[in-house]
């Protein structure tokens, strides 16, 4: 049958019809996808997250504030620097400190490492199969063994910044609140020098691939959040802004954002208030930070045709790739002006709230923080990326589904699938519940 | 030739932990920590990948739900004759694992000379339980025994 024949077929065929998918592979956690159409028009579009919530904002009720990096950290398995380093932040905005530049940059350098281990681990493990209809990186790969061999030598060095910055490449234990418990030696990370070079190259080679991919069609009108820092590509640093021109201090996110519990999903929604859905991660902060990128992104950019504001989030995995090589270049200049210091600082506790935002991989991250007089923490809220993402992976999947009517079930359904990957959502981060306060019989 | 017996798996739940107990219980037994380097680990991609380079023979527990079996039973793959089956791979798909890593390292040809892989049936793997099961509490001496003929077996 011609491929116009079967597609008519569909068209007919396809009057009403539901696709479910039980369990999403390729995600982080536990998330389902349910669509239902009729006549063309997509009646409900749930991404359902059934991962139980895991009400680490309790347990760090009643802790010490140096506690909080390693619990927060626990949070993920892949970007737990993020976690931790919000957590930090937050608690020092609270006691007033105010991170010297040799601390900034050190703390920058554990970012890169972590954007380089989860971005990398994506586009190669998790996002570039769908593009080769493979089922997985195993699939992928068996035929070129030097593409699997690249991608496993690009994430190793995010691997090893991750350990010698953080002690160990895995919710790493250096790091504290004022500082880190004990500064890397010069020689060691001057070691990861040559490896950083080669893995800039390589990003080269694999954004050379990645534009080989046959990307499916999908314009989409976003409102862009992100961090953006007046001096540098944000990690860490910077005021919350979005497209449409919000321009705010992290003290005043919870003016601007408001998380809301759907039926459907253990993870809260994130809404910006009088706006709606809004996107975070690697698109939008290539869109609102672009003038922060460094020359030779930039050039890369330009030379891939990947303009800025980008609207297609098929064409992500391009994006995070740019945003590898930012890591590897950073990693590079910050390594080679470092200097061996111990300048960790012990904080004066006393009874204050603070927040702080940062860039996880996948997209901006909230913290506040209650501590008492005696350094406690009373109350803790922690916002990730993936449950600010929902809404809009919902809205994604919606336009998929209206514009890809004459596919196959089979078809729609991996191209949905795809969909939600485009993300790289970490359902287990995202799962938590609002804190519900009873009073009265 | 460099040989070591390695524990993947996480003693917080509950009896994925038994990798790890075993290695502990095996640091007891001078025969076996003479002839081999006795390591725990989480089971992370890249961490596999390179023991595969720095080891000849190479004996991996880690624990599993293996069906139709009783919680204590174990059973040996040897992954240089077969390919792991997908079903072993793990929940969590950012985290790739054991079945990815020695897959990967069969394309890459990176695989040890030796290499063998001992899958103990697991029955709970709660998140925050620090102990292994009543099951597997009371057989896991019968097991370290089995394991210590085995392991000298190989040796």
């Amino acid at each position: 049958m011609t491929e116009k024949k079967t597609e008519k077929k569909a068209e007919t065929k396809y009057k009403k019809r539901t696709i479910k998918v039980d369990y999403l592979a390729r995600v982080e956690g536990e998330g389902a996808l349910y669509i239902h159409s009729e006549n063309g028009l997509v009646q409900d579009v749930k991404l359902k997250i059934f991962e139980p919530p895991r009400f680490f904002e309790a347990f760090l009720k009643g802790r010490g504030f140096g506690e909080a990096p390693d619990i927060t950290a626990r949070i993920c398995g892949i970007c737990p620097v993020a976690y931790q380093m919000s957590a930090v932040h937050a608690i020092e905005a609270a006691f007033g400190f105010s991170a010297s530049p040799q601390l900034k940059n050190l703390r920058r350098l554990l970012y890169c490492g972590e954007w380089i281990e989860s971005h990398v681990l994506h586009v190669y493990m998790l996002h570039a199969p769908d593009f080769l209809q493979a089922q997985d990186a195993i699939e992928m790969t068996k035929k070129n063994p030097a593409l699997l061999k690249r991608g496993l030598e690009m994430k190793k060095i995010g691997n090893e910044i991750v350990r010698r910055v953080g002690g160990r490449e895995i919710h790493p234990i250096n790091v504290k609140v004022g500082g880190f418990y004990k500064w890397p030696e010069k020689a060691k990370l001057r070691e990861l020098l040559d490896p950083l070079k080669i893995a800039l190259e390589n990003s080269y080679k694999t954004l050379e691939w990645l534009n080989t991919f046959e990307y499916p069609q999908l314009e989409r009108n976003y409102t862009f959040v992100s961090l953006k820092d007046a001096t540098e590509y944000p990690m860490n640093l910077g005021n919350i802004v979005s497209s449409e021109g919000l321009n705010i201090s992290p003290d005043d996110y919870e003016k601007h954002f408001e998380e809301i519990h759907i039926e459907h999903s253990n993870a809260l929604h994130s809404i910006l208030k009088g706006t709606g859905e809004y996107l975070v991660g690697p698109m939008a902060r290539f869109h609102n930070a672009f003038d922060q990128l460094s020359p030779l992104i930039k050039k890369m950019a330009s030379e891939f045709h990947i303009p800025r504001g980008i609207s297609n989030p098929f064409k992500s995995i391009l994006i995070r790739c740019l945003e590898v090589a930012y890591a590897y270049e950073e990693a590079i200049r910050i390594i080679s002006e470092y200097e061996e210091i111990q300048d960790s600082q012990s904080l004066k506790i006393k009874a204050a709230s603070g927040c702080a935002a940062t860039e996880a991989p996948r997209g901006m991250l909230y913290h506040r923080y209650q501590i008492d007089e005696k350094g406690l923490i009373q109350f803790s809220k922690i916002v990730p990326p993936t449950s600010q993402n929902q809404m809009t992976i919902e809205s994604d999947i919606r336009d998929l589904v209206l514009k890809n009517q004459k596919l196959s079930n089979e078809k729609l359904q991996w191209l949905c699938e795809q969909g939600v990957r485009n993300y790289d959502p970490c359902i287990s981060c995202a799962t938590h519940f609002l804190r519900i306060e009873r009073s009265g019989t | 030739m460099k040989a070591a017996i390695v524990g993947i798996g996480n003693s917080f739940r509950g009896d994925d932990g038994v990798g790890p107990a075993l290695i502990e219980a095996l640091k007891q037994e001078a025969d076996i920590v003479d002839k081999n380097e006795l390591l725990i680990l989480r089971g992370e991609l890249t961490e596999i990948l390179d023991l595969f380079s720095r080891f000849d023979e190479l004996t991996i527990v880690d624990a599993g739900l293996i069906s139709n079996s009783c919680v204590g039973e174990f059973l040996y793959l040897n992954p240089l004759l077969e390919e792991i089956p997908k079903a072993f791979s793990q929940a969590s798909t950012h985290s790739f694992g054991l079945r990815e890593a020695i897959e990967m390292g069969r394309i890459l040809d990176l695989l040890p000379k030796k290499l063998n892989l001992i899958i103990v049936n697991g029955g709970t793997f709660e998140t925050g339980s620090c102990e292994l099961s009543a099951e597997l509490t009371k057989s896991i001496n019968l097991i370290v025994q089995n394991f210590k003929k085995e392991i000298l077996s190989y040796a």
